[in-house]
Parts: structure tokens; C-alpha cells; sequence
């Protein structure tokens, strides 16, 4: 066995049973989604979940973005917690059986130690994408939603690069840990990150909207069938929904620097993980 | 790719500081195809000294060599070509000696799976057993199993006895005592456990706070020093530039005196007792005090 493939195998085995249940965790929610979804289009939640707005084209077209969002929310779900699969593997584990201070004595470099760290990281983001893409087309199909494939990805690639952002802090704090203090405190990573995260989300939400923004809905792809299609003149409809309308921009710009930043963000994490885990004890 | 080298392993004047602590000048070497004691009590600076020539920890001052090459610039070939014990077990407790087979099978060029497969079945170690419900003395024989088998030149144990059973360190220094029948093998031991360095080792390093109160051959440290059992007048005519400690009891005195054979002939009257190196280590500690009881 080559030294890499030694350095992966020693990750997995140690990781296996986190790797595991959290994937068939996201599996387990995933499918959970899906039959909500099957029973609200076609089952007992049906009329429980409709909400009304008053017109029956709105209600329907509503209802379509609800659906929609949950969609998209729930690919944020199996985005992130894919991604993050690997995270808590280890750290304190390493520290607490001495592993860390022990591997120095190996003929290993920091490269290849990080270097292994890139590659697992890469394929939980691919792992990610996998299932993401797996989720949209379920739940596609089961609201009869022809969903933009361009988009999709769009707004996958934004999920995956917020969290390998927050694997990239993380990382630097559980690679730099040393003691088991530092290793318990690594712990604690995580929750900086959602915390920033989520005043992030606040502030964004508490901003005013800068103008008034037409949602443009395309009747296509969102498959409304004809009773209920709109004139065009009055495609313009009052009911706006800002945060709607917000984020599909966002995601737009977001979306075309997502993989460059991507790219930034695993090469910046390799080369800052090397320097952490050259760091010697003292 | 190997090199010719006499000493396994060369300090000179190694210096590192930490606060309330300082390894003080510290110069040893251990030839090569020996075995070397390195001993002192808890918080002597053994451990320190082991982490400062692993470069585990950087140096202030000072030279380090193993086998041969410079500690930081030839790390990578150094690490391939020795192997290291600690006193607990570094492996995860969900792996089992399969496992660590595989993984050290890729990470060293010259491991022997051969090798490992029959020291596995010498010391009665599970394959497939998980490494958490091994007992310690089974993890113990595991590690060394793990070094044992690429081949290393120089083996480096830091305590590696310690909270074992008599029974399994006696088979594990069979193992080392097998080892060193390769005269390029060569063993650095630190323990306080004296009584297994008087048993394979060929010289012994003392330390004491930190720094180097005895070093050389095991056999001239036990022959050249000696306890007089003497009563408290005997005591008193003993030239204190002769004593390294006493310990004074209520019947007389057990001094340590260094050069047992000049010694002998200056007190020709008194009785010089063979020492161990645990009795050495003790004396010594307490040199500062001169007296203690």
C-alpha cells in the first residue's frame, strides 16, 4: 500500500462510523422530505398545507415557491451536512491517544498529511453534489417543478462554499491543537461558525430592499398549467416577496464566483493546514 | 541508503528552556549497537530530552545527531530509519493490529510484514481484536511490535515499561535483548524503573533537573561507586569532598562515595557495599542535601 493510500485508509477507518451515519443521517432526511412532499402533492397533507391568497392562479403560483424553497432549503441541508462530514473526525481523538505527537516520529510530511485532507475534502463535496442533485430531482418530480439545472448547481455551489468556509476555520483551529485543551476548545469551532453565519443571515434580512424588483416567473418552468397562467399584462402581480426576489439575485452573483472561491478556499485551506500541522509542540 | 556512523546518538550541550525548567547543556552519546538506561525521576527532563532529539520540540541551544545525520535537515531519512515508543499507546482504539499492519505496511519502505506477522504471534497478540479492549500490557507489545518491523537502526523509548507487569516486561526485554544482536541495532531506554536497565542495558545517563549528573558504561557506574555502612564516629572522619550523599539514620550513616577502589583503600576499616543504579539515582537526588535521613 503507498504511502497515501496508507494516510487515506487510516482517515476512513478512523472516520467510518461518523462518515456513515451522518451520510445515512442525510439520506434518512432526505427521504423523510420527500414523503412529506409526496403526501402534501398527493396525500393527506394536500389540503392541510395549501395556503390561500385569495386568487387561484396566486395561490397556485404561492404554493409553487413554497415548494420550491423547501427544495432549496433542504438541498442546503445535504449541501452543508455532506460536506461537513469529515470535520469532527478526530481532533480530539488524535490528541487524547498522543496520535499527533506520535506521527511526527513518522516519515510523513505536513504535505502529505494536508494533502490527504484536501483530497477527503473534495470528495465530501462531491459526495455532496451527488446527493444534492439526487434530492432536486426527487422532489422535482414529485411537484412537477421543471427546475433550471443551471440554477440548481448555482445555488448548490453557494451552500458547498459557505460550508467549506467553515471547514476552512475549522480545520485551522483543530489542526493547530496541540493539548487537549486546545482540542476541546476545537470542539467549539462549529458553533462560531453558525453564529457568524446566522448574524450574517439577520443583518442581510434587516436590510432595506433597495427598489421594488418583479418577480419574472417563468410559466415553463415552473409547469402552471394554462387555466391558471396569468395575462401577460398582469405578470407584474402585487404580491411581491423581497426576500424571494433578494435571493434569486444573490444567487445569480453568488453563484458565477462560487466555484473560483471554491478552488481559493480548498487551496487556501491545504496550505495553511500544512503550516498548522508542522507546528511542533513546546 | 545507509551511512557509517559510530554514535547512534549525539547530544552536545543541548539547551532548552522553559519557565521554572531548563535542560541544562546536555551531552550524552550512545554507541552504536548499545543499549542505553536513561534515567532520572519524574520531571528530570528525560522526556524533554527525548522530544528535543525527536525534534518534537525545537532546541535553544546546541547539536543533535542520529545515526549519523542532523536531526532537523535529515529528518525525513532519519524517521524511516527509526522507530519510537511511547509510554501510551498512540493508536486509536477502533483499529486492531490488522489495521496498523496496512498502514505502517505504506508508510515505511523497508516494513517487513513477515516480520510483524511473527511477532503478532510471539507476543499472542489478536489480529482482528480492537485495539480498546486490548489490556495495557497488550497495547505495549503492539507498539513495539509496529517498531519492530521495518528495520529501524535505532530504536527510542520514552517510559516504555512503565505500569507493566513484571512478567510482560521481562518478555519485552528478551525482545530488545534479541534486537541488539544486530550490532547496527542501538537502543536509547529511558525508565526509572532501574531494575530493567541493570538487566540489558550497556551504559547509563542520569539526570537531574535537568541536567546530566552520570554517564558511561553501566558496569563502571556500579563498580565505581559504593555505600559505607558506618556508624555516625566512622561518619564524622569521612572527608565530606569524598561523600556524594548520606543518609543518616539513628544507628549510623549509608554514605555514597564515588571510585569504590580508592575509596576502599583510603576507609580500609569500613565496609563497602555493592549499589545499584536505583540507590545511585537516589544518592545523587539528594546530592545537594549532603545529609538527609
Amino acid at each position: 500500500m503507498s504511502k497515501y493510500k496508507a494516510l487515506f485508509y487510516r482517515e476512513f477507518i478512523v472516520s467510518k462510523k461518523l462518515i456513515l451515519t451522518q451520510t445515512i443521517a442525510m439520506i434518512g432526511i432526505m427521504i423523510f422530505f420527500w414523503l412529506i412532499a409526496m403526501s402534501m402533492e398527493f396525500g393527506n397533507l394536500k389540503s392541510a398545507m395549501f395556503i390561500s391568497y385569495g386568487s387561484g392562479a396566486v395561490d397556485y403560483i404561492m404554493n409553487k415557491e413554497m415548494k420550491m424553497l423547501v427544495m432549496y432549503f433542504l438541498g442546503f441541508i445535504v449541501a452543508f451536512g455532506t460536506t461537513l462530514i469529515k470535520l469532527g473526525d478526530s481532533a480530539n481523538a488524535d490528541i487524547n491517544t498522543n496520535w499527533r505527537m506520535y506521527a511526527f516520529t513518522l516519515p510523513v510530511s505536513s504535505t502529505e498529511k494536508a494533502l490527504v485532507e484536501l483530497v477527503l475534502n473534495i470528495l465530501s463535496v462531491m459526495i455532496s453534489f451527488v446527493l444534492s442533485i439526487l434530492n432536486f430531482a426527487v422532489l422535482g418530480g414529485i411537484y412537477n417543478i421543471k427546475v433550471d439545472f443551471g440554477f440548481v448547481v448555482k445555488i448548490w455551489s453557494i451552500f458547498i462554499l459557505a460550508a467549506l468556509i467553515m471547514n476552512f476555520f475549522q480545520k485551522i483551529i483543530i489542526n493547530r491543537a496541540r493539548t487537549k485543551k486546545e482540542a476541546y476548545l476545537s470542539n467549539f469551532s462549529s458553533i462560531i461558525c453558525w453564529i457568524v453565519m446566522i448574524v450574517a443571515f439577520i443583518v442581510k434580512l434587516k436590510m432595506p430592499n433597495s427598489g421594488s424588483y418583479y418577480f419574472n416567473i417563468d410559466m415553463d418552468m415552473l409547469n402552471i398549467p394554462e387555466k391558471y397562467r396569468l395575462p401577460a399584462d398582469m405578470v407584474d402581480y402585487p404580491i411581491q416577496e423581497p426576500v424571494l426576489v433578494n435571493l434569486v439575485e444573490a444567487v445569480d452573483l453568488l453563484g458565477m464566483l462560487a466555484f473560483p472561491l471554491m478552488i481559493l478556499i480548498l487551496m487556501a485551506g491545504f496550505f495553511i493546514n500544512r503550516r498548522m500541522m508542522e507546528r511542533r509542540y513546546d | 541508503m545507509s551511512n557509517s556512523y559510530e554514535n547512534a546518538i549525539e547530544l552536545k550541550n543541548v539547551t532548552k528552556k522553559y519557565d521554572g525548567f531548563t535542560l541544562d547543556n546536555v551531552s550524552f552519546n550512545v554507541p552504536k549497537g548499545s543499549i542505553m538506561g536513561f534515567i532520572g525521576q519524574n520531571g528530570a527532563g528525560k522526556t524533554t530530552t527525548i522530544r528535543g532529539l525527536l525534534n518534537l520540540i525545537p532546541i535553544n541551544e546546541g547539536e543533535i545527531k542520529l545515526i549519523g545525520l542532523d536531526h532537523k535537515k535529515d529528518e525525513r531519512e532519519i524517521k524511516e530509519r527509526i522507530a519510537v515508543v511511547f509510554d501510551e499507546l498512540p493508536f486509536h482504539d477502533v483499529f486492531n493490529a490488522n489495521h496498523m499492519g496496512k498502514i505502517f505496511g505504506g508508510i515505511y519502505k523497508s516494513w517487513d510484514n513477515d516480520k510483524y506477522s511473527e511477532y503478532l504471534d510471539r507476543l499472542q497478540l489478536p489480529r482482528k481484536k480492537k485495539i480498546g479492549k486490548f489490556s495495557k500490557g497488550m497495547k505495549m507489545k503492539l507498539q513495539i511490535a509496529c517498531a519492530l518491523s521495518h528495520n529501524a537502526e535505532l530504536l527510542v523509548m520514552d517510559e516504555a515499561t512503565t505500569g507493566l507487569d513484571p512478567v510482560v516486561r521481562n518478555e519485552i526485554l528478551d525482545i530488545f535483548l534479541e534486537y541488539l544482536q544486530n550490532e547496527d541495532h542501538s537502543i536509547l531506554m529511558s525508565s526509572h524503573i532501574t531494575s530493567d536497565l541493570e538487566k540489558i542495558a550497556d551504559s547509563v545517563t542520569f539526570i537531574d533537573r535537568g541536567k546530566i549528573l552520570i554517564s558511561g558504561y553501566k558496569d563502571d557506574i556500579l563498580n565505581n561507586h559504593s555505600v559505607i555502612k558506618c556508624t555516625k564516629k566512622d561518619y564524622t572522619e569521612i572527608d565530606p569532598e569524598d561523600i556524594i550523599s548520606a543518609r543518616l539514620n539513628d544507628f549510623g550513616a549509608e554514605v555514597m562515595v564515588n571510585n569504590r577502589d580508592e575509596m576502599s583503600r583510603k576507609y580500609s576499616g569500613l565496609v563497602f557495599d555493592r549499589t545499584t543504579l536505583e540507590e545511585i539515582m537516589v544518592y545523587y537526588v539528594n546530592k545537594s542535601k549532603k545529609e538527609w535521613r
